[in-house]
């Protein structure tokens, strides 16, 4: 069957809102990009945890830092598990999300620091890579590895979700949207 | 809260496909009906098209814990608020085979089913009619004996119809999936728009959840939703042989307890399990209504394997229902199989898909990153397709669901679930592998691989039977210890099959409703 699609419907870039921040007095909601763009504060993660994530994520889909990868995280870290739209949440952690990103920043450095002596983010980035996939194909030393696959899912999937996990990510791989019950926002 | 609020004729703990079928099938006749539900109270407006959003659909409660070789895969599978799990569900609605309910006669492995094909096709039929099936009697030639369905099947697509080549290929038959999704207006509700969007809560409500047909009709017909209060004990008479209300916290945390004539857990085979063994006394240490020892075990769920294709051509793969409108019961015969390997399997054919999530596109292949994963979804996953078998796993005592020592926030331990696939459930799975993987050759993929194992169907954990020795209720769902208590829902299911839960799931509930109806003055 061919269906008839219309032109899809765009929902990106200045129809989409997540983060509230309060400039001056005034509280806006911005989408992770904005956001990042912004420099809007985060709140959660560290810096050290900040620049892990965005190392990940550049090298697992490049361009997902700049669509607000840390600061999606971050916002979404802050709600309740019920309430998360993390793709994490589908892992059955016995542990609760702040408290695995948290472990997994730590071990990805850690990891880092015994490769090159330094955090993932100042490693060359060819052995940043061979890092990452060691995660998923088990390889890795030092790291329990259904742990490392777990946190390597979860991230890759963070990732995937900020760039494509939204109508404007559709559009980007020309995929219909063919929505008739919009989101109030994207995330 | 009043007095008079604190006492029911009935009350249904879970708002999912069962409770909401035997609330709207009971209220009425001046019964007082109360359901609980330990999640949000969803209404159709909260349903997005967005596969982020519909993660809040899915399990916030208490968390489950998992263990075993091959874990259920919880928070994924299970939903939380009005509508239950029910609510994500994908609306694969086949019938279970007539050998189904007859394994231990048959074959000698699990248990029989206390009711036979025959005394469940009545409601199929009915819960068909009401709900409105779309599919193609004449070419399901799986399909046991029951009226034809209300509507044509579901429009396919290419992705779908590559495959089914495949099949036909190799001599293997395909049909039109049975779909609790119209393929036209019916019901008042509209067709399906094709847009992949199921398993996000179908917000036009062309796809049978509770919220599009039986939330709606219980409401109408008085019957009282509360959200976010969580039971903590089914309770009893002294005698701790008849149930008489249940405790509940709600959403503050504060203990309140509902008086109730009959009491119904409809809320899922887990937490119908935990509730269970969370309200023994001093005279029944192991829980409530386990005089077989069998609460919380045999438990099941449908392993599966989902294979992907890359063809030569696009495939329009982001187009129908997530399920797909194609489907193949060829493997379900017990025996069919060479190698001594038992039990069912069926496939669903051409999944729609979109590229995010745990379906998702870029989970195809999850080894892949950097340029590799954008080469992957922009250019290569257009010409994909893809194909899921679900398999039947076998009901051993070991796959459990207990209480373990840590516990939520209103004092009531954690569930644990534990699961391994025996031998044979294994080598069930892989024969499915291996034959996926040659229905892809032969559609003419370029490449085939498997994109990953799953797990799908919360079964069992309180199966019934007729022997109060080997089962933890009758056919209707009525406890053989307690009376007054009836458990509904999938965990009632002695063996697994191999077809999507949720048609048998509400014909078990019609049933029972219409029992308890019959007798209810006797009941109360």
């Amino acid at each position: 069957m061919q269906i008839s699609v219309g032109r899809r419907r765009l929902l990106g870039g200045a129809g989409t809102t997540l983060i509230a921040i309060t400039v001056t007095g005034a509280t806006r909601t911005l989408t992770p990009a904005e956001a990042l763009a912004a420099d809007a504060p985060i709140h959660r993660l560290t810096g050290a945890e900040r620049s892990c994530l965005d190392t990940m994520g550049e090298i697992m889909l490049p361009g997902s830092p700049a669509a607000g990868l840390a600061h999606y995280v971050d916002d979404q870290l802050g709600r309740a598990s019920a309430d998360s739209l993390l793709f994490a949440r589908y892992l059955d952690l016995d542990i609760p999300l702040p408290v695995f990103y948290s472990q997994g920043f730590a071990a990805v450095d850690g990891l880092a620091v015994g490769i090159g002596g330094k955090p993932l983010a100042e490693l060359p980035r060819e052995d940043a890579t061979t890092l990452i996939r060691s995660m998923i194909d088990g390889g890795i030393k030092g790291w329990s590895p259904a742990a490392a696959a777990l946190f390597y899912t979860a991230v890759r999937n963070d990732a995937i979700d900020v760039v494509y996990g939204g109508p404007h990510g559709m559009e980007l791989l020309g995929i219909p949207v063919m929505q008739h019950a919009p989101a109030p926002s994207a995330w | 809260m009043n007095a008079r609020d604190q006492v029911a004729d009935i009350v249904i703990v879970g708002a999912g496909a069962s409770g909401s079928v035997m609330a709207a099938e009971l209220a009425g006749a001046g019964r007082r009906i109360v359901i609980l539900e330990s999640g949000p109270p969803w209404s159709p407006k909260d349903l997005y098209n967005s596969q982020l959003w519909s993660r809040r659909l899915r399990w916030g409660g208490p968390a489950v814990r998992g263990g075993g070789q091959h874990p259920f895969s919880h928070n994924f599978n299970i939903g939380w608020g009005f509508g239950g799990t029910a609510l994500h569900h994908y609306a694969c609605w086949p019938r279970m085979a007539i050998e189904d309910f007859r394994e231990h006669s048959l074959y000698g492995r699990g248990a029989d089913w206390p009711l036979d094909y025959d005394a469940l096709r009545p409601f199929y039929d009915r819960i068909q009619h009401e709900v409105g099936i779309s599919g193609d009697a004449d070419k399901e030639i799986w399909r046991p004996p029951g009226a034809p369905y209300p509507m044509g099947p579901l429009a396919t697509f290419r992705h779908g119809e590559l495959i089914a080549e495949g099949f036909a290929k190799l001599g293997l038959a395909t049909s039109p999936q049975p779909m609790a999704i119209n393929s036209e207006p019916y019901g008042g509700r509209p067709a399906c728009q094709y847009d992949g969007w199921c398993d996000s809560g179908c917000a036009i409500l062309a796809l049978a959840h509770p919220l599009a047909l039986y939330l709606p009709k219980a409401i109408a017909r008085g019957v009282e939703l509360r959200s976010h209060v969580s039971a903590t004990r089914v309770l009893t008479d002294a005698t701790t042989r008849k149930a008489n209300g249940v405790e509940y916290a709600d959403a503050q945390g504060i203990k309140r307890i509902l008086r109730a004539k009959l009491v119904i857990l409809a809320a899922n085979a887990i937490q119908n399990a935990r509730l269970l063994l969370n309200s023994g006394n001093s005279a029944k240490s192991d829980g409530l209504a386990n005089g077989s020892g069998l609460v919380g075990r045999r438990f099941m769920y449908h392993s599966n394997v989902s294979l992907v294709g890359e063809f030569n051509e696009e495939t329009q793969n982001y187009a129908g229902p997530v399920a797909g409108t194609l489907h193949s019961r060829e493997g379900y015969g017990k025996v069919s199989r060479q190698g001594n390997i038992y039990g069912s399997s069926m496939w669903h054919i051409g999944l729609a898909i979109k590229p995010n999530d745990v379906l998702g596109m870029a989970n195809w292949h999850n080894r892949l990153i950097g340029a590799d994963l954008k080469d992957f979804l922009e250019h290569r996953a257009p010409r994909m397709a893809n194909l899921v078998s679900l398999c039947q796993m076998s009901a051993r005592d070991e796959n459990r669901i207990e209480l373990t020592s840590e516990r939520d926030r209103n004092g009531v331990p954690l569930a644990r679930v534990t699961t391994s696939l025996d031998e044979n459930d294994f080598a069930l799975r892989q024969s499915t592998e291996n034959l996926g993987l040659r229905i892809m050759n032969a559609a003419g993929a370029k490449d085939a691989w498997v994109a990953g194992y799953g797990s799908s169907h919360a079964l069992g954990g309180t199966p019934m039977g007729l022997d109060p020795k080997t089962s933890v209720t009758d056919e209707y769902g009525f406890t053989h210890d307690v009376e007054n208590l009836v458990l509904a829902g999938a965990g009632l299911y002695p063996t697994a099959g191999a077809v999507n839960p949720t048609f048998t799931i509400h014909a078990i509930a019609q049933r029972s409703a219409e029992h308890i109806g019959r007798h209810w003055a006797s009941l109360s």
